[in-house]
């Protein structure tokens, strides 16, 4: 099964909801989340897969305004890169892509593009810490549940 | 307006909600059911068992936790957490209890409120609900961590009561109890109340009332069929939580804005910081009931508790600030991260307001002022303090210059957290203990209810949840807010005895 048909249905199977983010879109986000949370740029297929299906579970619940929100911060950050680089964020350094998303995400001119930025990067981590396959990865353990 | 889908259901007492305040009216009023009263509880979310409790925390967010989590306020500065399911919020608290502090019931000033009113009630629910200390034998490190850098710091140090029955710290309490032991109202009163022949209607969201009428929405899996109901009745009791009691009244009639002028208004909460430091050794906080021990050292003056916490992976990821390695490197080792939970006490502001944009949803109006920034940097000053005498090597104070503050910083934590370093955008607020919105009170202008949660002007309704609440209580509210309830169940009782509501209404 491939990322972009995995993407469209929640991690339930049987529950298929519409794609909540457009093909340009998923590689915009991906770029982003592997500076936010740079472990995800390691991630396996299945990985990869399952950190966007949980961000597609999300957006599918919220309002359509906020999904074309999310798709225009995504161009907008690329627009804002262009400007000030010549390139698109993917095509940044890593150093370059950190102080650019820090710049944004302190940005005091203008407090709708850092909550958006903040929002983001909830997005960026729900997709790798929201995976229970990981968490024991991460040191997170849990007692068994007792049987009787 | 209905139409011939609608599905009507005919009671004497309705109650919108099923948490510490629904369940607990539910449980009060049942003794009516032997008299021939019809007692029904709505509540909009689903029914749990303990094999539906998963303890994934994805899949359990998306069960209980109203937009999964998150409710953002308008500023964007603090995300709200409520719960849905029979039990509502009780299902994941942790079980924390407190009475409300004597001082907090004077400035709240009720008429007729007071510690002795309140007393044998808060004894009662203490009791059914099995509220206890844990054995020391149960608490896990990232506990006796805290309580080492209490003792270490000459500071007091309070175990918490907890209401559990079979507890064998599985830790994940706020995603629901695998094994049930928390005993909230789905798991005490309102078993009671069933038994005694109240009626319970899970997947039944109510949106507006009329007169004496309720209209809401079925879902598909509760026993009503799915579809728009209304309900008829002789007295509502509304316990839906502070999001939603004002929200239903807005809903239901645009002048009635003007009626109560303080409808919506008072809101407040406790916002909360989640901070993490990071031992040498593991710490292996997953394990055991995740909260033991407070200090309330600084309630008085500085405004606020620091608590023992322990949340899952995203949970605790979310409350970060920063990007990149630093936060990666934090929750590679979720073993070795003890973890505290700064309770920021707010007052009460009549600006600070739940409304109701025009789709009909909730929007919360909080504003973090100048005043809350510097009981934060406070509050992750003490935490941080705390940290690095329970041994931590490093951790992650907002407001400090760096993702990061070591342990050799640890002596100048007050000229490096910065309350202007807090602005919005580099600390993240969330809260669980929302209050206010239809406040009691005898002064019409500031309060929707009178002291026994009576809305005013609509004869034969109620309001029984936190929303009663003048003013913050300032410690974990469900207790409290149980014993308000069962004030409110007993002025029900009292109005169906004398016919007030009748006289209210012909009047």
């Amino acid at each position: 099964m491939s990322v972009n048909t995995l993407t469209t249905m929640e991690n339930d199977p049987g529950h298929a909801r519409p794609a909540a983010l457009s093909p340009r879109a998923r590689v915009r986000f991906e770029a982003l989340q592997h500076t936010l949370v740079p472990s995800s740029a390691a991630f396996d297929v299945r990985e990869r897969t399952a950190a966007l299906a949980l961000v597609a579970r999300a957006l599918s619940r919220q309002p359509a305004a906020v999904r074309r929100q999310l798709a225009l911060l995504l161009a907008a950050i690329d627009g804002y890169c262009l400007l000030r680089h010549g390139r698109v964020f993917r095509r940044l350094d890593a150093a370059r892509r950190r102080r650019t998303l820090e710049r944004l995400s302190t940005a005091r001119w203008s407090g709708r593009l850092r909550q958006g930025i903040e929002g983001l990067t909830v997005l960026a981590r729900l997709g790798v810490y929201g995976q229970t396959a990981l968490h024991p990865h991460l040191g997170y353990r849990l007692r068994e549940v007792p049987r009787d | 307006m209905t139409d011939a889908r609608t599905h009507t259901v005919d009671v004497d007492i309705a109650i919108v909600g099923s948490g510490a305040g629904g369940g607990t009216v539910a449980a009060a009023l049942a003794p009516l059911c032997r008299d021939g009263l019809r007692v029904a509880l709505f509540e909009e979310g689903g029914r749990f068992g303990a094999a539906d409790n998963t303890r994934r925390e994805m899949e359990m967010v998306d069960r209980y936790y109203l937009d999964g989590g998150g409710i953002r306020t308008v500023s964007g500065e603090i995300s709200l957490a409520a719960a849905r399911g029979v039990g509502g919020s009780t299902n994941v608290y942790t079980g924390v209890t407190f009475e409300p502090p004597p001082a907090v019931l004077d400035k709240w000033a009720v008429p007729g409120l007071d510690a002795a009113d309140l007393a044998p009630r808060l004894a009662r629910y203490a009791r059914q609900n099995g509220v206890h200390y844990h054995d020391d034998a149960e608490i896990n490190r990232n506990n006796r961590l805290f309580l080492a850098g209490c003792h270490r710091l000459g500071w007091d140090v309070r175990k918490f009561p907890v209401n559990t029955r079979g507890c064998v710290g599985l830790n994940t309490c706020n995603l629901g109890c695998a094994v049930l032991a928390k005993q909230g109202t789905a798991r005490v009163q309102i078993p009671a109340a069933e038994h005694a022949g109240v009626a319970v209607y899970p997947h039944c969201r109510i949106e507006r009332i009329g007169d004496g009428v309720l209209h809401g929405r079925a879902d598909a899996g509760g026993p009503l069929p799915a579809g728009p109901v209304r309900i008829r009745a002789r007295r509502i009791v509304l316990a839906g939580g502070t999001l939603n009691t004002p929200a239903l009244l807005m809903r239901s009639h645009r002048h009635w804005r003007r009626r109560w002028p303080a409808l919506g208004r008072y809101f407040t909460c406790h916002p909360a910081l989640t901070l993490v430091a990071e031992h040498r050794g593991a710490v292996n906080g997953s394990l055991g009931h995740p909260k033991s021990y407070y200090c309330d050292r600084f309630a008085a003056r500085g405004r606020f508790l620091l608590e023992t916490c322990f949340y899952p992976p995203f949970a605790t990821a979310r409350n970060l600030v920063g990007l990149g390695p630093e936060p990666d490197a934090l929750m590679a080792r979720m073993d070795r991260q003890q973890q505290i939970l700064a309770l920021l006490l707010d007052r009460a502001r009549p600006d600070n307001r739940i409304e109701l944009d025009r789709a009909g949803r909730t929007r919360v109006h909080y504003r973090v002022d100048d005043d809350l920034r510097r009981t934060m940097a406070e509050a992750i000053r003490a935490a941080g303090r705390l940290f690095f005498a329970a041994g931590a090597v490093r951790a992650h104070l907002p407001g400090a210059p760096n993702f990061f503050t070591h342990r050799r910083d640890a002596d100048r934590l007050v000229s490096r957290i910065r309350p202007d370093r807090l602005a919005a955008g580099r600390v993240v607020l969330s809260a669980a203990h929302l209050m206010g919105g239809c406040r009691m009170g005898a002064d019409p202008a500031t309060s929707v209810t009178d002291p026994r949660g009576r809305v005013r002007g609509l004869p034969g309704v109620y309001v029984a949840d936190a929303s009663l609440f003048p003013d913050s209580v300032e410690v974990n509210p469900y207790l409290t807010v149980m014993a308000l309830a069962d004030r409110v169940a007993e002025a029900v009782r009292h109005d169906l005895d004398t016919g007030r509501v009748r006289a209210e209404a012909a009047a």
